[in-house]
């Protein structure tokens, strides 16, 4: 065996909090070898990102350090180099792709430019022509079109997928021995991500680069990475090969990471939530750190006493619990308790079907007046362009789509929002839009909404009692025993009454979100992304409290989202999006296990699946989505459809049946079944 | 820290305007013809001149007193009347949007199309300088940064998730601007209005030294350094005391400014700790 | 761009036409100018007369139009002190006050980027502390006094320079150093916070990672995106500029446009009066459009749109 290309020992990093510095990351090891795949896997507060910021020298000068330990590149210890000698390694034997394409370029300079710096920074002899042949090259290897035109275009003029492959092109610049992808697709639409990776994949392959890709993704690891670490609270908990820890995870808290992610390869009704809140840096739990939030160490004196040491189950599979034997035996006891649970959930759900639907939404049009881009005048976005759909009672109707289909300005329509330009809105019989203000105030009232942004959501200045009780106090209903009881039914401590949102994690805030939506005895609530921007763990609590509630007060849920497998797992029903218009509606299990738009299956195809070793016609979206102000004619996926025909840039499909009374699909070529080749 | 310091200074400065006067002898209007132009710490017919007199002999303790009150009244009072334009305007515009907002942000880019002393010179050349009317101006004219500010943050807090669930759960605009946005704004004028306390101490010196301000026989700082400038070879501290006595004042107000913004980044980027 | 530079024209043009608008109506306010015209012991008819001479007979909207017309020639009246326009009377003065504004300006800003650079590129926590320092007495004091203690110093006590007047570069140095340290302790707050914004943007992570030495992610990267917030402000900052420039030019009895419009808000002189803030508006305006345009060159990202 190869020495390692790079080798982490005993980090420790310590940051500074309000109460002093406190370990943000302590004792990490790991290796990762000549041409392999690595993977970081962690929720927010692990640690993760800061090990990375380590590798590259660019921890926040003044507010983060390394306390002790050794990074190993290429056989140097990268801590004990100085600016200038860590500079020659930076962006020449390691480079990172960052998180957030938007910001990680420099606004007010050409993107060659930008790229060809990394050039000239370590070639110094090359001259402006090789330079800007070596970066033109660089960009048609990443797939981003005519890279001569791009050289001089800014960054703004990019889309976000294609700043992506441009943040990729610059990091294999000078062919590294190690590239570094933190979050690199978090921020990207998924058929965007599945393009990202392709070409992340197509680069390493390029140039031979080891490479650590940190995600909060499981399936994206599962798909991408030779090898895994699993952080919690600044600790490798575990670590080993991706399908090792997957078929048989040593760590309770691994387990608890799989069983709380919504599948849907695999039709699971009751999510694992694993309990309490994650251990944050200057809070961190003695003794193992997982233990408070653990069930299988329960009442185990040694889980409170010390933190175990990273010890190996096989010679390539390490784990840190006291308990790793009985790991395996706990995971199957759990899955019975779902079993269980899920099944106590499913006698109890009424099998209701009532003639009139509670939310009927006809012919919907949301058109709003933008500033052209380019010239004078104004043009018409029609960010939700003739939709039509029917919510029942008590039933969630899941609405999926990327980022500028007009799922959200969907629901703010529904909820009077914005003005809709055109359509019916029918809530339990009554048409919104034909009442006089008041009385139609008065109906959406039946109508309340949980936003994505836990900490927009909330006003900061008000106490928890306060923000639960604002609806009431605006109906002029004052009930403070009702207030408390809201805050009970969604699970929060009655001292938390008087505090302010800040004191309160991003998890707890949506439940203080979902006390107030449920405030003024809604019949339907319309989830905007709301267990979206929530971690794993916490995401399974938010959907387990949900499915709950909507059991116990009968409430129906408009569920919006732009992950399938959350969608997946709580509707009953679902819509896909695409452009202002719904492509495919139908029951939840006919969509999901038998699409039949194009763009229904390639978004299916695009979802990282946790399951590595299960082959499947892996087919990458080409395109990005097209600007929603100027749509395709006819069918406005035609320009991304692989079954695309002539005809079908002539008219807008309409939604028909497909093969089910109620599943339907808008596509001139999906009734003929032909299965999509890569 | 030095916020404390500043506010102690300050403190020190307003108990002995307000206490120096009480005192027996520093009349700010008494004129004594022989002690004219004395230096400080002199005693002419038996009275200790502690910061020396003016040409009128009038004793410089008690005008300095007298104008510190003056100047400080005028500018609070003046900042209590901005501040309320401002934030008034500012959230009319932010949330209503449409022909006010217009209407509101080109009356103040006009107004800040020529600087604030032209205008105050324009105008207080029309309506003539007094007390009130330079109050009222200072006022008129201050709005702008309150206004801006209040209308930005009034913009992204109304499509902020809290204002957007009130209004669904039927909450009208006043309700909305009383609960959510004045409480939300009120702390970042509170810092506006710390900076712009400074300057319109500063405004108001320059307008009474251009006398333009506060008028004779009523004593100003700004106005006693213009009068001190004709005698500057005489006795440059009739000039140089009520310099420093704006100093003082600006500097501390200023720091207390500076305590505040960097208390309100504090708040903003750090969780709020339990009391 | 050919939109936005336009509308920022358009937006020039309203401005100015606001200005004298105002400028009219103030005067309006203020009463009838026959009594300072004429002596005392005037008769009715002297008043009438007078009154029908400067078109005060007619309706409001007619003086109104007549006034826009003549002041779109440049025609503001004759001043009614000195027997020559008023217009005139004050382009006299104005490159008076060019020459200590712009000077001043150079200076000041000059100075304020050499040290806003050298504490960035130093990285020195002491150099920093002390540049802040200088500002903040800076910001506390006064234009006027600042300029009386720079008379107190260097022409009463030490008799190196003059205090009064203009004439050589001697009789330029205390009033553009008055107004220079004023911008000093301006620019260099505004500059030192612009750059901190930007010290925290990915960018400047993403420069470091590719390799770069601190000068250059300083110099290449940060300083260009710095600027454009300092472009942003420049406007509200000239407007404190012009107003440093009025104070500074009665401190020094510097015979520009700002001393001008004092002198004559103590005669009165109303025409002369309108005139000088027009003009000044005008020019205001003029360089506001200016930094405007600079700012669109800068930013691709209005440029391009």
């Amino acid at each position: 065996m190869t020495d390692p290309v790079l080798s982490v020992r005993n980090l420790t990093i310590e940051v500074m909090t309000a109460t002093g510095p406190a370990r943000a990351v302590e004792n990490v090891s790991f290796d990762v070898a000549r041409g392999e795949a690595f993977g970081v896997v962690g929720e927010s507060g692990s640690g993760k990102s800061l090990t990375m910021l380590a590798i590259m020298g660019l921890l926040p000068v003044g507010q983060v350090r390394v306390t002790a330990g050794e990074i190993l590149l290429e056989g140097r210890n990268l801590l004990n180099l100085s600016f200038d000698e860590l500079r020659a390694f930076r962006g020449k034997q390691v480079s990172m792709v960052f998180q957030d394409p938007m910001t990680s370029f420099n606004p007010v300079i050409p993107m060659g430019a930008q790229i060809g710096e990394i050039v000239r920074i370590h070639q110094p002899a090359a001259t402006a022509d090789e330079v800007r042949r070596r970066v033109v090259d660089l960009l048609d290897l990443v797939g981003v079109p005519d890279p001569e035109r791009c050289y001089r275009q800014y960054p703004h003029e990019f889309s976000g997928g294609m700043r992506q492959r441009a943040m990729i092109a610059m990091a294999v610049a000078n062919d590294p021995a190690l590239l570094i992808a933190d979050e690199p697709t978090t921020a990207l639409d998924v058929t965007i991500q599945a393009q990202v990776m392709a070409v992340l994949a197509k680069a390493r392959q390029r140039t031979q680069a080891s490479m650590i890709l940190v995600t909060h993704d499981l399936g994206l690891v599962a798909e991408s990475v030779d090898r895994i670490a699993v952080m919690y609270g600044g600790r490798i908990l575990e670590t080993g090969g991706v399908d090792a820890i997957f078929e048989a995870p040593g760590h309770p808290y691994t387990v608890g990471l799989l069983k709380s992610l919504p599948r849907f390869d695999r039709a699971v009704d009751t999510l694992h939530a694993i309990p309490g809140q994650p251990a944050m840096v200057g809070n961190r739990p003695s003794g193992c750190l997982f233990h408070p939030r653990c069930g299988l160490g329960e009442g185990r004196v040694d889980c409170r006493a010390r933190m175990p040491e990273l010890l190996n189950a096989t010679p390539a599979h390490w784990v840190a619990c006291h308990a790793r034997g009985e790991t395996a035996r706990w995971a199957t006891r759990i899955d019975v308790d779902l079993r269980q649970r899920a099944s106590a959930l499913d006698r109890a759900v009424p099998g209701f079907s009532e003639s009139q639907p509670l939310l009927q939404v006809e012919n919907l049009h949301t058109h709003f007046r933008v500033a052209r881009s380019r010239g004078w005048g104004r043009e018409v976005l029609r960010a939700v362009n003739g939709v039509s759909f029917a919510i029942d009672r008590r039933q969630t109707f899941g609405l999926v789509g990327e980022s500028g289909c007009g799922k959200s300005t969907l629901g703010r329509t529904l909820l009077g929002l914005h003005r809709a330009t055109g359509g019916r809105v029918v809530l339990a019989g009554r048409d919104v839009a034909q009442m006089n203000r008041s009385r139609s105030r008065d109906l959406r009232r039946m109508m309340q909404v949980v936003f994505q942004d836990p900490y927009a959501s909330l006003d900061p200045r008000m106490d928890i009692h306060d923000i639960v009780a604002e609806p009431l106090m605006i109906n002029e209903m004052r009930d403070d025993a009702r207030v408390r009881e809201l805050m009970d039914r969604v699970g929060l401590p009655a001292d938390a009454a008087r505090r302010k949102p800040a004191e309160f994690s991003g998890g707890q805030r949506q439940r203080i979100a979902i006390a107030r939506a449920l405030a003024l005895n809604p019949e339907l609530i319309i989830l905007d992304e709301a267990v979206s921007s929530l971690d794993v763990s916490i995401q399974a609590q938010v959907i387990n409290l949900l499915k709950q509630l909507q059991q116990e007060f009968g409430i129906a849920y408009l569920f919006i989202s732009h992950n399938l497998a959350v969608v997946r797992h709580v509707s009953d029903r679902v819509a896909v999006m695409y452009l202002g218009r719904i492509v495919e509606v139908g029951p939840s299990d006919l969509v999901f296990n038998d699409p039949r738009h194009p763009y229904t299956k390639a978004l299916l195809a695009a979802v990282p699946v946790l399951d590595a070793r299960r082959t499947r016609t892996k087919f990458v979206l080409t395109g990005d989505i097209p600007n929603p102000v100027r749509p395709p004619s006819g069918c406005a996926f035609r320009t991304r459809c692989a079954l695309a025909q002539p005809s079908c840039a002539r008219a807008v499909p309409e939604l028909t049946a497909q093969g089910h009374p109620e599943h339907f699909a808008a596509c001139f070529v999906a009734a003929s079944n032909t299965p999509i080749r890569t | 820290m030095s916020a404390g310091i500043a506010m102690a200074m300050l403190g020190c400065l307003i108990a002995a305007m307000i206490l120096i006067p009480a005192l027996p002898g520093y009349d700010p209007y008494g004129q004594n013809l022989s002690a004219g132009y004395t230096e400080p710490f002199q005693t002419i017919e038996g009275k200790l001149y502690l910061l020396g007199a003016d040409a009128l002999g009038r004793d410089l303790v008690g005008r300095l007193a007298l104008a510190t009150r003056v100047s400080l009244a005028i500018s609070v009072a003046a900042v209590a009347i901005s501040m309320t334009i401002g934030v008034t305007l500012g959230l009319i515009a932010g949330f209503f949007r449409g022909p006010a907002e217009t209407a509101i942000m080109g009356i103040a880019d006009l107004q800040l199309s020529i600087p604030r002393v032209l205008i105050l010179i324009a105008v207080t050349a029309i309506v003539g300088p007094n007390l009130v009317n330079l109050t009222l101006l200072l006022g008129l004219t201050s709005w702008v940064s309150y206004g801006r500010v209040a209308r930005a943050m009034t913009l992204s807090l109304r499509e902020r998730e809290f204002v957007l669930a009130a209004t669904t759960q039927g909450a009208s605009p006043i309700w909305n601007i009383r609960k959510h946005l004045l409480p939300n704004v009120m702390p970042q004028m509170v810092i506006v209005g710390s900076f712009e306390l400074g300057q319109i101490i500063i405004l108001e010196a320059s307008l009474s030294y251009l006398g333009l301000g506060i008028q004779p026989p009523l004593p100003s700082l700004g106005l006693m350094i213009s009068e001190g400038q004709t005698a500057l070879e005489i006795n440059p501290w009739l000039s140089v005391l009520p310099g420093m006595v704006i100093f003082i004042v600006v500097a501390g107000v200023q720091f207390i400014s500076q305590g505040f913004t960097a208390e309100g980044a504090d708040a903003r980027t750090s969780a709020m700790a339990a009391p | 761009m050919t939109r936005f530079v336009l509308f920022r024209i358009g937006q020039s043009v309203f401005t100015v036409f606001g200005v004298l608008t105002a400028a009219f109506f103030l005067v309006r306010l203020s009463g009838d100018p026959t009594a300072l015209l004429l002596p005392e012991q005037a008769t009715a008819a002297e008043v009438a007369a007078l009154r029908t001479e400067l078109g005060l007979d007619r309706p409001l909207w007619l003086q109104y139009g007549l006034f826009l017309g003549k002041a779109l020639q440049g025609d503001f009246g004759m001043s009614f002190r000195q027997h020559s326009s008023a217009l005139g009377l004050v382009l006299e003065r104005l490159p008076a006050t060019l020459e200590l504004a712009l000077t001043a300006f150079v200076l000041g800003i000059g100075m304020a980027f050499v040290a806003g650079l050298a504490l960035r590129l130093s990285g020195s926590r002491r150099l920093r502390a002390l540049f802040y320092w200088i500002a903040f007495v800076r910001q506390a004091i006064p234009i006027f006094w600042f300029g009386l203690l720079m008379i107190l110093l260097f022409s009463v006590s030490l008799r190196w320079l003059p205090s009064l007047g203009r004439g050589g570069i001697e009789h330029l140095i205390l009033p553009a150093l008055t107004l220079a340290t004023f911008e000093f302790a301006l620019y260099l707050r505004l500059l030192d916070a612009a750059f901190s914004e930007q010290q925290t943007q990915d960018y400047v992570r993403t420069a470091y990672a590719k390799g770069q030495t601190r000068a250059r992610t300083i110099l290449q990267h940060m300083l260009p995106n710095a600027l454009l917030p300092i472009v942003t402000v420049a406007g509200i900052n000239l407007g404190v500029l012009l107003g440093g420039a009025v104070v500074t030019e009665t401190v020094f009895s510097w015979p520009g446009v700002g001393r001008l419009i004092v002198q004559s808000v103590s005669q009165r002189d109303y025409p002369v009066i309108i005139a000088g803030i027009l003009v000044t508006s005008v020019v205001f305006v003029l360089i506001n459009l200016l930094v405007d345009l600079l700012y669109a060159v800068l930013d691709p990202r209005v440029r391009l749109s």
